[in-house]
């Protein structure tokens, strides 16, 4: 006895460190944890537990499809009047315990059932109400013969029949009784749904006794139509997929079933208990297999079996979870690859070249002398009188002044810019079906209100990291190249005319898209003539590497402000249910479960 | 020939319709559904020879409710189909009960290899006794499905303990708008006192499955006391003589209530709620596009040119309304303004592709003047860039939305998808050939813009009629040719006064004629000048965007709406006729030998 004791309470122990963990994880990740197998009837037995007194408690419910004579035979067990009968069917839809009436306190029966709301049964009428499905009504008995433990014996609805809202009053009472004794009348016994359940059964329950109820005396012997029905419906289960699953001593359900008292009553027009009788009549009777329930071997047992069908859905969940978590994390890593892509390739096609000429211009007019200064005065006035001419172009072209527009690299960086929030999300659909529809991540509203939000934004403007750098690369160059910078120094204000000139025209004729033209597609010049300064200079790897540099920073800028001022938004619920996920305490629930099956295993072999 | 032929052949035509409609949902599980039903109600009927064919009944319930019990009953032979007390399911294999001279008009439409034959002295009738629906065996429910899908009508029967059972439920729903019923309630000698209590709480389970219980077809038996008058009716309903012209109505009424069956409502609420979707979106985005195309006309550069396309009116306008001697500067005038707008023009428009500006000008002027709408395309083109991002937007959104409510795009619109992105790769990365391949694309394409410039063109005209006869009554006329007039009236009669003298005038006075006379049309076209530039009418831009009722860019929402819309039509369409027919079709079987019919709408709870 002892024994039992010392491992109920190993295991209880654990029992309340892996509900409050497992709860907090299954909450946090959306799921409901009454949903895992085995969840619910651990919790409320394990919570039964802590408030057992000095005399084990012990929950035996009836239970099988209506009409089976559920309410007849609680009614001949314990006295009280419930409605019974074939004028309705399903005829009760609330469960009725009986209560030795030692129990009789509403605060302990509260206790002993945490889910239920207990109601003393005043009339019985009130067992064909359903208002409440948490509603408990309860009445004393006096449990003859029973002694050792508290014995509540509970009638409940139907899981068979039309009104669905009875079916879970059932199974929240499976979850808590130890005990089933499950009725079937002789047609019922092979039905797909009673059979369901009676597995269910089988899995939940500490002991489990059979009865088949209003055998048809007429066909023959009872005792032998009821041996027969239970000897085909043995055969069946051996041939079932759901008998083969073990419980927590290792047995399958099927050897549970077997081993499991089975009971028949003949039809009679005056139901009695003493009619109720072991199919094998060497076996004791219902009632002195009622008396005999030994009480903490069968609460032990009791909390094993959820305890072991939790710990397997907790590691199922965990698996689920895991793979979850795996998805989200791909998905995250390949939006921000892909993300990375787009800003490299609108980086590395929107180099600014003209600024750079200007800065090699500006770089050799400061290292150049006064004798040259004043000989490229000449040039330096046809390049004031370009710059005029410009002017005068934008003024012939309308641009006033008012909407100053915008510089060609940064409309092409807008244009691409809406082009990537345009496609990625597009892409992404197509990898990811899951996501597509209206409720889905990247439903079109949301791309499109994504959208919105970021073209209402501004670029960074590109930081002068690139600039600096490139002149530093071009006082090396000067440096080593003396004759040539020198040379350099005096030909600028040529270079700038000619570069003008195209200007002009191409304004004139296109609106300066000619330009905008050149810089995209990566030439690096200005109408080729930047191209042919640069090479003639030997300064193409000057340019080179200012390029590169471009593309790094500037790619290292449109990344951050895509994610920042798009992809956050869009895709907020993937980045937050991962982070969510990550950080949820996986390892050790995972490492509770493992202790929990440890114990069970230790807990069957007692 | 079957007098409702003519009927059939129409709503068979009418669902084969109808499935093709589903069949471009298929993506709607279901359209996906329905289709499959239409077909097989399409299919699965023969009316060839009605008059043969017997009427099949089949018993559907639980098992050990005592089908198998009743059948031999029915038969007077009780070893027809085995019966069992205890061990359950018993009955595995269908078992029909025919004559045989009704064996062959059973061939049509039953695999008799799958079913035991038992011969009967049975008229008309084939009586079948199938397993069960509830057990574990779950190849039996398969069995009798196959049997019940080719009955004309199905006897439910079942037990006191079994009759609210939800699986058995289930399955009588599943049927209950394709067949005709009858119900049959055993093992009333179990309950003496609760009978009618019993029938009772049945009929009240009926009548939640949609029928309508009644003596007529709802028994309360006893198969032990088969000498109860109900158990008599029973009989005499079951196996009484039908008349053969009833009986050849049959196949119509399966064909019926197969339709029905897929005609299901709830496939209708879906589409409807699809529609809806549909209509709430398009609505939605036709008012976005409408308030992009507001938003880009305010802006100034578009104002500038609407200005100038109002002038541009009335100049035309003043040409036709001054008249006379002044229309020939007005004229002229003209004719030099379309070649500068053509010349302008043909910037803006190439202004992408400046390597073939030159090319593009020529080529954008021609087309544009042949399409004769050259000054308009100027406004379009100063729409700007915002507006191009959000018409595309707008697009890209239609599309995703299309995708999200499981609605195939247009063909049409995937095509113009992948030429956009063809477009998209950027004028560097092509070679001349491809160039100029897509400057004519992008002639041949429509420009999402030219749906505004026609509503724009009519408005302009308008106006530009307003202030042309508001500029140019025949006061200007009048006064502005006063000139001229007079020194064309001067310059006829010196040189037709030198005619008539025959002292022919030098030449020279021919050319300072012809000066003068231009001279004075110099006041008068200045005026008209002055009167032109003082217009400051400008369209009322929102009733203007407000024109634009199908813009293009929300064309694939359209296109989908309307052929949801169709399908829609098509579906109540079918539905209503067939109900209709159905309900014809009620009044000649209405007897007791042909059980009921569900009224139920299935689906509905
Ligand atoms: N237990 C039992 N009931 C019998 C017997 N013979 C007839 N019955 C009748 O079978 C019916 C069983 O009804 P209930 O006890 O209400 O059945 P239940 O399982 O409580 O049904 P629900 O409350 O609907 O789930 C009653 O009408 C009994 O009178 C018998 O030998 N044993
Ligand atoms: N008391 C009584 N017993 C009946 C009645 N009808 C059938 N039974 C018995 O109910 C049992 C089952 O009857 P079956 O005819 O085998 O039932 P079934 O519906 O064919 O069952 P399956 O073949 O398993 O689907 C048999 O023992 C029958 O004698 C009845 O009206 N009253
Ligand atoms: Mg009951
Ligand atoms: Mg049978």
């Amino acid at each position: 006895m002892n024994q039992h004791l010392e491992q109920i309470q190993k295991l209880s122990k654990l029992a309340g460190e892996f509900l409050a963990l497992g709860e907090q994880v299954a909450l946090a990740a959306g799921v409901s944890p009454a949903t895992l197998d085995g969840w619910e009837g651990l919790r409320k037995r394990h919570a039964a537990f802590l408030q057992q007194g000095e005399k084990p408690v012990l929950v035996a419910t009836l239970y099988g499809p209506t009409g089976a004579g559920k309410s007849t035979v609680f009614r001949m067990l314990t006295g009280i009047e419930v409605p019974a009968g074939g004028s309705l069917r399903p005829c009760s839809m609330s469960c009725a315990a009986a209560v030795p009436g030692s129990l009789d306190d509403p605060v302990r029966l509260a206790a002993l059932f945490p889910d239920s709301r207990c109601v003393k049964l005043v009339r019985p009428e009130d067992i064909r109400n359903s208002d409440d499905p948490a509603k408990l009504l309860y009445a004393t008995y006096q449990a003859a013969h029973v002694s050792g433990i508290h014995l509540v014996l509970v009638d409940v609805p139907d899981f068979n029949a039309v009104e669905k809202s009875n079916w879970d009053k059932a199974h929240h009472m499976l979850e808590r009784a130890e005990v089933v004794l499950f009725l079937v009348y002789p047609n019922a016994y092979a039905d797909d749904r009673v059979v369901e359940e009676l597995i269910r059964c089988c899995r939940k329950s500490a002991r489990l006794a059979y009865l088949i109820t209003m055998v048809p005396p007429e066909a023959g012997d009872p005792r032998e139509e009821a041996g027969k029905i239970w000897n085909d419906l043995l055969k069946k289960a051996g041939g079932i997929q759901g008998f083969q699953q073990r419980r927590s001593t290792g047995e399958s359900l099927f050897d549970f079933l077997r081993e499991s008292q089975a009971f028949f009553s003949p039809r009679s027009a005056v139901p009695a208990l003493d009619q109720i009788q072991p199919i094998d009549p060497t076996r004791p009777s219902l009632l002195s297999l009622l008396a005999g329930l030994e009480g903490e071997k069968i609460l032990l047992s009791g909390l094993l079996e959820p305890a072991l069908g939790a710990a397997r859905a907790v590691d199922n969940f965990l698996g689920t979870l895991a793979s979850r978590l795996e998805t989200l994390r791909l998905r995250d890593e390949a939006t921000r690859s892909e993300i990375k892509q787009w800003a490299q390739s609108i980086a590395h096609h929107e180099f600014p070249a003209g600024r750079l000429i200007q800065i090699t211009v500006e770089e050799a007019k400061r290292r150049r002398g006064t004798f040259l200064r004043w000989i490229s005065k000449p040039f330096e006035y046809l390049s004031n009188g370009g710059k005029k001419i410009r002017d005068l172009a934008d003024w012939l072209k309308g641009n006033r002044g008012d909407a100053p527009p915008l510089k060609e690299r940064e409309a092409l960086e807008r244009s691409r810019l809406h082009e990537a929030v345009l496609q990625l999300p597009q892409r992404w659909r197509g990898a990811w079906p899951d996501l597509v529809g209206e409720e889905g991540m990247l439903s079109a509203s949301r791309c499109d209100a994504a959208l919105r939000e970021f073209e209402k934004l501004s670029p960074p403007a590109p930081g002068v990291d690139w600039e600096s750098e490139a002149r530093k690369d071009l006082e090396t160059w000067a440096r080593e190249n003396k004759t040539k910078s020198w040379f350099l120094a005096t030909v600028p204000e040529v270079i700038i005319s000619a570069s003008t000139a195209v200007l002009v025209v191409d304004l004139f004729i296109t609106g300066g898209a000619f330009t905008a033209i050149a810089l995209a597609s990566g030439v690096a010049s200005v109408g080729g003539i930047g191209l042919k300064f640069f090479e003639e200079n030997n300064l193409m790897s000057v340019a080179r590497a200012a390029q590169e540099r471009w593309k790094i920073q500037r790619a290292g800028e449109l990344d951050p402000y895509l994610n920042s001022a798009w992809a956050d938004r869009l895709l907020e619920r993937l980045r937050s249910s991962r982070a969510l996920l990550e950080g949820l305490p996986r390892e050790k629930l995972a490492g509770l479960s493992r202790q929990i099956k440890e114990q069970v295993k230790e807990g069957g072999a007692a | 020939m079957n007098p409702g032929n003519l009927q059939v052949q129409a709503l068979k035509e009418k669902a084969g319709r109808l499935a093709g409609f589903c069949d471009r949902f298929s993506t709607w599980p279901e359209t996906l559904r329905a289709s499959l039903r239409l077909r097989e109600a399409v299919g699965g009927i023969e009316f060839d020879r009605p008059e043969i064919r017997p009427v099949l009944i089949v018993f559907l319930g639980g098992t050990g409710v005592g089908k198998s019990h009743l059948f031999n009953l029915l038969l007077d032979r009780p070893n027809a189909s085995e019966v069992s007390s205890a061990v359950r399911p018993c009955t595995s294999k269908p078992k029909l009960a025919c004559s045989l001279r009704d064996r062959s008009g059973l061939q049509g439409f039953l695999d008799l290899d799958t079913v035991d034959l038992i011969e009967a002295p049975l008229e008309g009738v084939v009586l079948a006794d199938c397993p069960d629906i509830d057990s574990v065996d779950q190849a039996n429910r398969e069995r009798t499905r196959r049997l019940v899908h080719a009955a004309d009508i199905v006897v439910y029967v079942t037990d006191p303990e079994k009759r609210a059972n939800f699986a058995i439920h289930q399955e009588v729903e599943e049927w209950s708008s394709r067949k005709r019923w009858y119900f049959v309630l055993t093992k009333a000698d179990y309950w003496p006192k609760e009978k009618e209590e019993i029938r009772a709480d049945f009929d009240k389970r009926l009548i939640e499955l949609g029928f309508s219980p009644g003596p007529r077809t709802r028994f309360f038996i006893s198969c032990l006391e088969p000498a109860q008058p109900e158990f008599q009716e029973l009989r005499k309903t079951l196996l009484g003589r039908r008349s053969a012209e009833l009986r050849a109505l049959l196949p119509m009424d399966q064909f019926l209530g197969r339709l029905k069956h897929a005609l299901d409502p709830a496939l209708g609420k879906g589409i409807e709620a699809n529609l809806a979707r549909l209509r709430e979106v398009e609505a939605q985005l036709d008012a976005r596009l409408r308030n992009a195309y507001y938003q880009a006309l305010r802006q100034s550069e578009c104002a500038d040119a609407l200005k100038t396309l109002v002038r541009e009116q009335v100049w035309q306008q003043a040409g036709e309304r001054v008249g006379l001697f002044l229309w020939l500067p007005i004229w002229v005038r003209n004719r030099f303004a379309a070649l500068g707008i053509s010349w302008s023009l043909g910037q803006i428009l190439m202004g992408r592709a400046s390597l073939f500006g030159l090319v593009g000008l020529g080529l954008s002027s021609l087309l544009a003047m042949l399409r004769g709408h050259l000054p308009y395309k100027k406004v379009a083109a100063a729409l700007g860039p915002a507006f191009r991002q959000e018409v595309e937007s707008i697009r890209h959104f239609v599309r995703l939305k299309l995708e999200d409510l499981k609605i195939p795009l247009p063909t049409e619109e995937k095509e113009e998808s992948e030429a956009h992105a063809q477009e998209k790769k950027g004028w560097g990365l092509m070679g001349v050939g491809a160039a100029f391949e897509s400057i004519a694309a992008q002639f041949r394409k429509k420009q999402p813009e030219d749906e505004i410039i026609a509503f724009l063109r009519a408005d302009l005209e308008r106006l530009g009629e307003r202030a042309g006869r508001k500029k140019f009554g025949p006061m200007v006329a009048v006064l502005g040719n006063l000139l001229p007039c007079v020194a064309v009236g001067d310059i006829l009669y010196r040189a037709a006064s030198g005619w008539i003298a025959h002292e022919y005038l030098p030449w020279n006075f021919y050319g300072m004629a012809l000066l003068v006379f231009l001279g004075t049309l110099l006041p008068g076209f200045l005026w008209v000048m002055q009167r032109v530039w003082s217009t400051s009418e400008v369209p009322d831009l929102k009733e203007l965007v407000e024109q634009v009722r199908e813009p293009e860019a929300t064309q694939g929402l359209r296109s989908a709406r309307i052929s949801v819309e169709e399908l829609h039509r098509e579906f109540h369409g079918l539905l209503e006729q067939t109900s209709q027919t159905r309900a014809i079709l009620a009044e000649e079987l209405d007897s007791p030998l042909f059980g009921e019919v569900s009224r139920k709408i299935p689906g509905s709870v």
